[in-house]
């Protein structure tokens, strides 16, 4: 099939998410649609998955024009799309998923529908069991079974919506191969939406890049990584190297801390995280990484063992009292937990001001949000409510609302899903942080990401925690061996 | 005097009127549950009920047709749930506020029409008693169980009728869906609006043969208020039964059984205040639902109206 999209604009109020893009794409061809956060990417497949429509411009299949009312209208000409977060209905089964809006009889057919995806998912070496409640399933399992259901909805070009961010190395070969196998094999397209420079030169065979809603060019791949970068960025921002750091005494000590929850326990964790340090946990989603912070934050009651804050016993303190002390916890779930959608950027500063007076002091509090604006460089208006801001603006905002000093500070995936400039900013801040002596733990599913960082580096697998093992001596492979259970 | 309470005769009398009096509340909670399931809180079904009680009541009493009394009921259902439709589904009204007009709508619109239709409470004669041959002849179980009338009968039914629509077919598949997450659903290709347009409506129906069952089968007299709050009773059931027809049924028969017992023990004399022993099954629910009930987690799309695009 042949896909053309021509002169394509959309705008969001004054924000120009797309200002005219025109783009092709053929059958048998993996395309990578690389652009930094706020290109306009996820915009643009939106419109060609019949998820929004254009204010301009037109969809051509084949070369005939054509309009999508919806995303299953999308689908009944051939194209679909997995989303980041997949639209699927988690306390459904998978079976129920499947076989919503597909079976148009009055009563449905469990036994055909079962074995008809169980051949779709053994084709492709997906490993999804039709029985099981979506809200089991790893994020991984999720993307799967909405390929499986877009393409027995006869979908003939597929998107992927940062389809590597949350699953593990083992389910990403998968996804590959079956991509590589959609494409050469079976003739569809694959467009894949990403910011991992690395995923797009492994896997596509031509690259698009989108710059502040417009196309910035198209050029075969692999190519020079140099290449995609300042088609991205307009030049090669330049990385900056770790600063070297005197580590203090010891800010938090775990000591035979074990967690347990109905899914997983998480066993008899000894470890100490130094002022200036930062220390890393890896492993599988779902190891006990989150836990782990949870308990070190407050949010959770370990079953055994005790914490200490700067020598003090912790372990029976409320995430307050822990608050009140230095501790702070950002949450990978911005929206869910981290920030009040409502609210605007003015109202979270107030409410995360350490001390409140009765009456609020509307007008002090706007002078500190338009400072705060200021130092962290976030895209918005002090009354711009939190929904309304981008991923990377969400995150920059709860780096604003941390106050200062710190001595521990607990993070969960802290530069997911933002590109490099946003995350080499927020490592800045970090290490900011680092000079005045705040004690940094983090977790990360960037292997890169956590050895590039770290000081010293854990890993969790199945709740039990590795040697610990220095950042500067690790390799990558070394962390996936530990991330397997191996020692 | 308590112990009279326990003889034989009186414990069956107490089950007889618990499965009578289950019905009402099977019709509007079963309907309510639909439409929970969709992703609408219908907080109106009391005031649909009172239309339905009021409409089947006059027609049954103008025509001495029970039937068309029923199917005016029905049809006065269908119309109010198809209003609270447009209300929540193309309005996107807020649903807890709309459904309290839709209540205070009901409420005063069928006192109007009894105070200028009818003026004073009359009776009629409500469908009669029907024994299930052989069935009824079974020793306390016949006599429990299969000496109702059709409606008693119906609203039973309904119970695994709801069960099988809900789990088994493709129609029950996409009110569960619409529930949990109207954008999802909407981009498998399923009508949110559509979905949502057929519980109420269907919802509206049984609240509408809920009242139509006071007035025509179980009471046979229509007065202002009949209902006296019955239909919230319903919309609290659908939470006490998880919003599973099996749950409904259950949260509906102890609900109905005290209810009973209370009016026994009214009848019987026996010394309590009358005013605590109305108070009882309420009170009881509280407890049942605080102790027993296990702890499910609503649709989660209820309550959200739906939007297509951001």
């Amino acid at each position: 099939m042949q896909v053309e999209l021509q002169d394509i604009h959309k705008f969001f109020g004054p924000v120009k998410a797309n200002a005219g893009i025109s783009l092709q794409f053929e059958g048998s061809k993996v395309y990578g649609l690389l652009g930094e956060n706020g290109a306009g990417k996820s915009t643009l497949m939106k419109i060609l998955s019949g998820y929004q429509p254009a204010d301009r411009g037109q969809i051509i299949l084949d070369s005939k024009p054509t309009y999508f009312v919806s995303p299953a209208n999308a689908l009944t000409q051939g194209i679909g799309m997995v989303y980041q977060d997949p639209l699927d209905i988690p306390p459904l089964r998978v079976i129920d998923n499947y076989l919503l809006a597909k079976d148009k009889k009055l009563i449905l057919n469990y036994q055909a529908a079962k074995k008809e995806m169980k051949d779709l998912l053994s084709k492709y070496n997906f490993d999804v069991d039709p029985d099981y409640l979506i809200e089991s399933l790893s994020l991984g399992q999720r993307q799967q079974l909405e390929l499986v259901r877009l393409l027995s909805g006869g979908a003939e070009l597929l998107i992927l919506d940062e389809p590597t961010t949350g699953i593990s190395a083992e389910q990403k070969e998968v996804l590959f191969d079956s991509i590589r196998r959609l494409a050469y094999d079976e003739g569809k397209t694959v467009i894949l939406v990403s910011h991992k420079l690395d995923e797009v030169q492994e896997l596509c065979d031509y690259a698009y890049v989108l710059r502040q809603g417009k196309l910035v060019g198209g050029i075969k791949v692999p190519c020079p990584n140099e290449r995609l970068v300042e088609m991205m960025f307009g030049q090669i921002p330049v990385r900056e190297v770790r600063p070297d750091h005197e580590l203090g005494k010891t800010v938090l000590e775990l000591k035979n801390l074990s967690i347990e929850t109905p899914r997983l326990t998480v066993q008899n964790i000894n470890l100490e995280v130094k002022s200036g340090e930062v220390f890393g946990l890896a492993g599988l989603e779902g190891s006990g990484q989150k836990l782990l912070l949870q308990a070190c934050a407050g949010l959770l009651r370990p079953s055994q063992g005790n914490l200490l804050l700067q020598d003090e016993e912790i372990t029976n303190w409320s995430y307050h009292h822990r608050q009140q002390a230095g501790v702070a916890y950002l949450a990978a779930g911005r929206l869910e937990e981290g920030l009040v959608a409502g609210l605007s950027i003015t109202e979270h500063i107030v409410l995360a001001q350490p001390k409140h007076d009765f009456l609020v002091d509307w007008r002090a509090a706007r002078d500190i949000t338009t400072e705060r604006i200021k130092t962290y460089q976030i895209v918005g208006r002090p009354d711009s409510t939190a929904d309304q801001l981008s991923g990377g603006n969400q995150q920059r905002l709860l780096f604003s609302l941390l106050n200062s000093p710190l001595k521990l500070l607990l993070l969960e995936h802290p530069t997911r899903g933002l590109d490099i400039r946003s995350t080499d900013w927020i490592w800045g801040l970090l290490n900011e942080r680092r000079k005045d002596g705040t004690a940094i733990l983090f977790m990360s599913a960037d292997l890169d990401e956590v050895i590039e960082r770290s000081d010293r580096i854990a890993v969790l697998s199945g709740g039990v925690m590795s040697r610990i093992v220095n950042a500067k001596e690790t390799t990558v492979d070394e962390l996936g061996h530990l991330i397997g259970g191996q020692a | 005097m308590i112990t009279e309470l326990l003889s034989l005769n009186v414990l069956i009398g107490i089950a007889t009127s618990g499965i009578r009096l289950a019905t009402p509340y099977l019709y509007a909670a079963i309907g309510e549950t639909f439409g929970q399931r969709s992703g609408v809180l219908n907080l109106g079904v009391d005031g649909m009920m009172l239309l339905g009680a009021y409409a089947g009541f006059y027609v049954a009493f103008t025509t001495g047709n029970l039937w068309f009394g029923l199917l005016a009921a029905i049809i006065v259902g269908a119309v109010m749930g198809l209003a609270m439709a447009f209300i929540s589904v193309n309005l996107q009204a807020e649903q807890g506020i709309s459904g309290i007009g839709i209540y205070l709508f009901g409420l005063g619109m069928s006192d109007l029409l009894f105070q200028k239709t009818l003026g004073t409470v009359e009776t009629v004669k409500g469908f009669r008693s029907i024994s299930v041959p052989y069935l009824s002849d079974i020793p306390i179980i016949g006599e429990i169980f299969f000496q109702h009338n059709i409606l008693v009968y119906g609203a039973f039914a309904l119970v695994p009728l709801a069960w099988f629509v809900l789990n088994k077919t493709t129609l029950g598949l996409k009110i569960r869906a619409v529930g949990e997450n109207t954008q999802a659903a909407d981009s498998l290709g399923v009508s949110v609006s559509g979905v949502r347009y057929f519980t109420l409506t269907l919802g509206g129906i049984l609240s509408g043969i809920a009242g139509a069952s006071l007035s025509i089968a179980l009471l046979n007299v229509f007065q202002v208020n009949l209902t006296n709050g019955l239909g919230f009773i319903a919309v609290a059931l659908v939470y006490f039964g998880s919003w599973r027809p099996g749950g409904v049924l259950f949260g509906s028969l102890i609900f109905s059984l005290v209810n009973a017992l209370q009016v026994w023990v009214q009848v019987l004399g026996i010394d309590i205040p009358s005013d605590i022993a109305v108070m009882m099954p309420y009170v009881l629910t509280i407890l049942v639902l605080v102790f027993t009930v296990q702890r499910t987690r609503p649709p989660s799309a209820l309550t959200k109206p739906f939007e297509r695009g951001e």
